[in-house]
């Protein structure tokens, strides 16, 4: 019996007469070999659809232990979802408006995240719902960002700044002040010594974070910028933003390696596999798309979500992605493409094009029922992991935490509660150069950072 | 011309059947509850083609600015807008209104009664933002009866504006009808509308003006 090869993954979505579920099909993919049918394991596959959000979702990390996402939303909210099953998940309240970005400290310890409100706070994602709190900055803090050695806090802002401050203490260490308009996105580079930034005044900025000094200016003339992020070599920069294409620039050279028109909306956000082959990037075309650097070519188009994709990030091994959308969900996905040989990905690829009928082997895309069953072969043995798997939201139990119960107001405001729990604090002991923190040490004793 | 019911909300009715007028009003109560805009322009022809114009990503893009402009619009017609979901979700810093020549059916006093009913609207649904209430500009070739009821309106508004709290009446003063008394078509490509060198005239004066007012309000 001729193999045939049969590669379909899609995702349907049913909304029960409650309205309040989403109902999850999912059909894997897989090949005929004799009277066999096999997975290849090769698309990303969706494992998780979290909700509990009120609002948009703006931003999502993973807990570089891998136990954990955070997430933020316009509810004003982070979220902390557990991966192990039946632990609950925490919603962490405190911050006055919109949280625009969060991001796990390279310990995993702490979470930053940035607000509408113009702080920063940095929470122990625990049970005991921790935070301390400073003001950033003049306006909406749009980005936050931890150095890879956990030592420093990176910061962007409407008003038109970044700021750098350390984590212990929360300590303003300087700014950069020569972007001219909203400041929507700033990274570090891999090694720390330069920092990207992106704003509405149509620039991507490159710093000397030692001089200070802007050391290049890329001009976006399409747009607002959105996005900015390093490639894991550290060599080159991706940005995106309003006119919907993905641009790569070497910054050894100045020069533009890579331009996609991939998306049919502006681009939000985007993330590097850590392979540094592949990006993803989510748009308000509601679409999160996987594009090949090493080919340069779109990979993969992927239909999640309903409304805009704000928020999209790999997981610091590349083995899972997170997504965040306008529709309030959070999706957690299985990479898969990136555990494959290269080879064997463009061999069982040739061997697809093959195959009658289209739809377009690197779409992704949900079908009707009626559809699915015309493809399917005939007489086909179907194994029993291949029927659809139940991915009904069990949505986690959600505990609400926040600073009203448990810690200082610190930007000499007047609220100021302090829950008895503070003292009875039962967490590691700090050791700062691992970035393991008690909630008195990072508050430490402190001024207004404020020049 | 009738000397009331400019102040009257009314929605446009699809008489041609393609649904334009609706579908972009809907377009834009979504865009109030998705964007961040810290300019609203609000009005007819005249607002809506700006945003066609170089001049709108010079001088207005970097100010994050949206554009509720659609053509033909009479006062009645915005103030329907406004008060069906328009300026609902969004906390624009301030509002940019530019309304009134299309409504042939009206007095000049009459009009200047729906501008001052928009304004009245503004204000209360959006306490915290400034409106600009722009001054009509001329038309027509030469000197014709709308030039007067345009002029008519402006004065009004000059008046009666002012008396609303974080309200102003602006009026860019360019002077461009030519000592002949005619309309340059390098200025109004149809003797109505701007081309990118009028709205450049005109708009120039406004965007400092915002630019004041942005600075303020940080």
């Amino acid at each position: 019996m001729q193999p045939t090869n049969i590669n379909l993954l899609y995702l349907t979505y049913s909304r029960q007469n409650t309205g309040a579920i989403f109902h999850l099909q999912y059909v894997p993919v897989g090949v005929y070999v004799g009277a066999a049918f096999q997975l290849v394991p090769e698309d990303p596959t969706l494992e998780r659809n979290y909700k509990g959000h009120r609002d948009t979702v703006t931003s999502v990390d993973f807990n570089p232990n891998m136990k954990q996402l955070a997430s933020g939303g316009m509810d004003s909210c982070l979220m902390v979802w557990n991966f192990k099953a039946q632990m609950r998940a925490f919603r962490f309240v405190g911050h006055k408006d919109a949280v625009l970005a969060v991001h796990f400290s390279p310990s995993g310890h702490l979470v930053a995240s940035a607000s509408r409100d113009k702080t920063v706070r940095l929470w122990i994602p625990s049970v005991k719902g921790e935070s301390t709190v400073f003001k950033a900055h003049t306006a909406t803090v749009r980005s936050v960002q931890f150095s890879s050695d956990g030592q420093h806090l990176l910061t962007c802002s409407d008003d038109k700044t970044l700021k750098v401050w350390t984590v212990h203490r929360q300590k303003f260490q300087f700014s950069l002040s020569q972007h001219m308009n909203w400041v929507r996105c700033a990274k570090w580079s891999p090694d720390g010594r330069l920092i990207v930034s992106g704003s509405d005044d149509k620039t991507i900025k490159l710093w000397d974070r030692n001089s200070k000094e802007c050391i290049h200016t890329f001009f976006e003339h399409g747009g607002f910028v959105h996005s900015v992020a390093f490639h894991p070599s550290g060599t080159c920069i991706a940005a995106a933003g309003t006119d919907s294409t993905v641009k790569v620039w070497d910054i050894r050279m100045n020069k533009l390696l890579q331009h996609y028109q991939a998306h049919s909306g502006a681009v939000n956000s985007l993330s590097f596999h850590p392979s540094g082959n592949y990006l993803i990037t989510a748009s308000n075309d509601a679409t999160l798309k996987i594009l090949d650097l090493l080919e340069g070519r779109l990979f993969y188009t992927l239909h999640g979500h309903q409304g805009p994709a704000t928020a999209v990030n790999f997981s610091r091994n590349g083995e899972h992605f997170a997504s965040g959308g306008a529709d309030e969900q959070v999706l957690v996905w299985k990479t898969n493409f990136d555990k494959i040989d290269y080879n064997e990905v463009l061999q069982s690829h040739k061997a697809r094009s093959q195959v009658q009928p289209a739809p377009h082997i690197h779409d992704i895309h949900p079908r009707s029922p009626m559809y699915r069953q015309a493809v399917r072969p005939l007489g086909s043995e179907v194994n029993t992991h291949t029927e659809p798997r139940d991915m009904t939201n069990k949505t986690p139990t959600v505990t609400n935490l926040g600073p009203a119960l448990f810690s200082q107001h610190r930007n000499g405001g007047s609220e100021s509660s302090v829950g008895a729990s503070l003292h009875g604090l039962d967490i590691t002991s700090g050791d700062i150069e691992q970035g393991i923190y008690t909630l008195r040490e990072l508050q430490g004793e402190r001024q207004l950072p404020y020049p | 011309m009738s000397s009331e019911g400019a102040d009257v909300a009314a929605e446009v009715v699809d008489v041609q059947g393609d649904r334009r007028w609706m579908d972009l009003h809907e377009q834009f109560v979504k865009d109030s509850k998705n964007k961040e805009p810290d300019v609203l322009f609000i009005g007819d022809s005249l607002i809506a083609r700006l945003q066609q114009s170089i001049v709108w990503s010079e001088l207005f893009e970097p100010l994050h600015c949206l554009n509720f402009g659609i053509g033909s619009d009479t006062t009645q017609n915005v103030l329907w807008r406004l008060e069906n979901g328009e300026i609902e979700d969004i906390k624009p810093k301030v509002v940019v209104l530019l309304i009134g020549t299309n409504n042939h059916a009206h007095t000049a006093e009459a009009v200047a009664k729906g501008i001052q009913a928009i304004s009245l609207y503004i204000r209360s649904k959006q306490p915290t933002a400034h409106l600009l209430v722009l001054a009509i500009p001329p038309r027509g070739k030469n000197d014709n009866p709308l030039r007067a009821k345009m002029k008519k309106i402006n004065q009004l508004l000059a008046e009666a504006i002012p008396t609303i709290p974080k309200a102003e009446y602006f009026d860019p003063k360019i002077e461009f009808i030519q000592a002949d008394g005619s309309l340059d078509r390098s200025d109004f490509c149809d003797f109505l509308h701007f081309t990118s060198k009028g709205y450049r005239k005109y708009c120039k004066p406004l965007a400092d003006r915002l630019s004041q007012l942005l600075v303020v309000e940080d």
